[in-house]
């Protein structure tokens, strides 16, 4: 069965404004509702804690130094956007968790150094020194995206050293993620969102790291790389 | 498939106001077509389970993580229910290798995604015979009308008419992961208009098409599954 609808311009066009009529609030009561609206929708803080689960893959024959800095072990970012409001985001120890899961898990030996080289122990036992930062921090909103995601960039640079501190490469690893707005809060979209991105530098890493050229050429074997 | 229920404009103001408040809301005018194409024959033994996933958004894929929620409790209840393995679960046991970066794009990945290390092992243990990869979503594809409404101390009302169309278009890709191959496909495309009159009080009568493109898949998917078919 098929339903035609009327117009509905012809049936608004003469009537559209007759209900609207002035309300009686008064202004203070309403300069304290929209201050009200506003300071719910000014700033939002959002707190990444997570564990990620082991990956599954097959360790390097490796000994790798792990270094951290302040952006891996007590990461926050902070904007100010004109409409919708302040930002921040804090990550606190998580990246410190998700690159030991990473590392822990790609090679067959980590240890935690305080330089990114060095003669001595731990350094002349080590094949590589890996020295994780966060470059870059970006995420959008459903709004500004005009979808129905909430979305979080992280651009990460690993710095692989060798264990005389002579920097192999400069590796960037550009990871994404996003979370439905439907399903979650704002903060909770957002949180999520981090969480995927974080997860997805470990997909790129995992699967990247035998193929990054330098890192192939100076830390790999031709069969090591395959497994990867 | 069609489901449509008429609306009668030329009905007085009362009669309006007693549908208005005898009804919350009303069902809107919906078109369904479910398509399915089987390639080899399914079933499930017991202590096997499907997984249902979302394709990945790295290739532009947007469904709503709502809808899977729905297409998985759905084919888990009524007749020819299936066993339904959780999806971060299954995601977490294998990661990073289900991740939107990750995942394989096709049947002809699976053997490569078998010769990871522990791979085959946990698949195995997970029980996981099928997994069904979703995508699609639901989209507005037309809108229009105007609908006032206003408040004042003697009381408050509506008036006018809004109306919008949604199109809900989702497929199911199903994956042998015992055969290594695709098993088929099931697909639910749902267009419907939603319309809300109002004088005085609105009368909201939605077409609820995602709803009804959950249910037109998950009822699809489950005959599939068990049905072992004619192949």
């Amino acid at each position: 069965m098929q339903t035609r609808w009327a117009s509905p311009r012809d049936v608004i066009r003469s009537n559209e404004y007759k209900l609207v009529k002035r309300t009686d609030i008064s202004r203070p009561t309403l300069w304290l509702l929209a201050a009200a609206a506003l300071g719910s929708a000014c700033s939002k803080s959002v707190e990444v804690k997570v564990d990620f689960p082991e990956p599954l893959v097959a360790p390097l024959a490796l000994k790798v130094g792990l270094r951290y800095g302040d952006s891996i072990n007590n990461y926050s970012y902070h904007e100010e956007l004109p409409v919708d409001g302040n930002w921040s985001f804090e990550l606190g120890a998580t990246n410190a968790r998700l690159f030991d899961k990473i590392f822990s898990a790609l090679f067959e030996e980590v240890v935690y150094v305080d330089a990114t080289g060095g003669t001595g122990e731990p350094y002349s036992s080590l094949d590589a020194i890996i020295e994780p930062t966060i470059e870059a921090f970006e995420f959008s909103l459903p709004r500004q995206s005009r979808s129905d995601q909430y979305s979080v960039w992280i651009r990460y640079n690993l710095r692989v050293y060798g264990p005389d501190g002579n920097l192999i490469t400069n590796w960037p690893v550009s990871a994404y993620g996003q979370a439905d707005s439907r399903l979650f809060g704002a903060k909770e979209a957002m949180a999520e969102a981090t969480i995927n991105a974080m997860r997805d530098a470990v997909a790129s890493i995992v699967t990247g790291f035998g193929k990054e050229p330098k890192i192939k050429e100076a830390l790999l074997t031709e069969n090591e790389d395959e497994e990867l | 498939m069609k489901n449509c229920d008429a609306l009668q404009f030329k009905i007085g103001a009362r009669s309006l106001l007693g549908i208005a408040l005898s009804t919350l809301y009303l069902a809107g005018c919906m078109t369904t077509r479910i398509e399915e194409t089987k390639n080899s024959a399914t079933g499930l033994l017991a202590g096997e389970s499907v997984v249902i996933l979302e394709a990945s958004y790295h290739q532009g894929n947007t469904t709503e993580d709502g809808f899977l929620d729905c297409i998985s409790k759905t084919v888990q209840k009524g007749r020819n229910k299936i066993a339904v393995y959780p999806e971060q679960k299954f995601v977490d046991a294998l990661f990073p290798w289900f991740e939107p970066r990750t995942m394989p794009e096709g049947p002809d990945a699976l053997p490569d995604l078998m010769r990871h290390p522990g791979v085959a092992e946990r698949l195995k243990e997970s029980g996981v015979r099928y997994i069904i990869w979703v995508t699609g979503n639901t989209e507005r594809s037309a809108s229009g009308g105007s609908l006032s409404c206003a408040i004042a101390p003697g009381g408050g009302g509506c008036f006018g008419l809004a109306w919008w169309e949604n199109d809900s278009s989702y497929s199911a890709a199903i994956w042998d992961i015992h055969d290594g191959k695709s098993a088929g496909q099931v697909s639910a495309e749902v267009h419907g208009t939603s319309v809300i009159p109002a004088i005085i009080i609105p009368v909201p009568i939605i077409a609820r098409t995602q709803a009804a493109a959950c249910k037109g898949l998950a009822g699809e998917l489950k005959t599939f599954i068990t049905d072992s078919g004619p192949l």
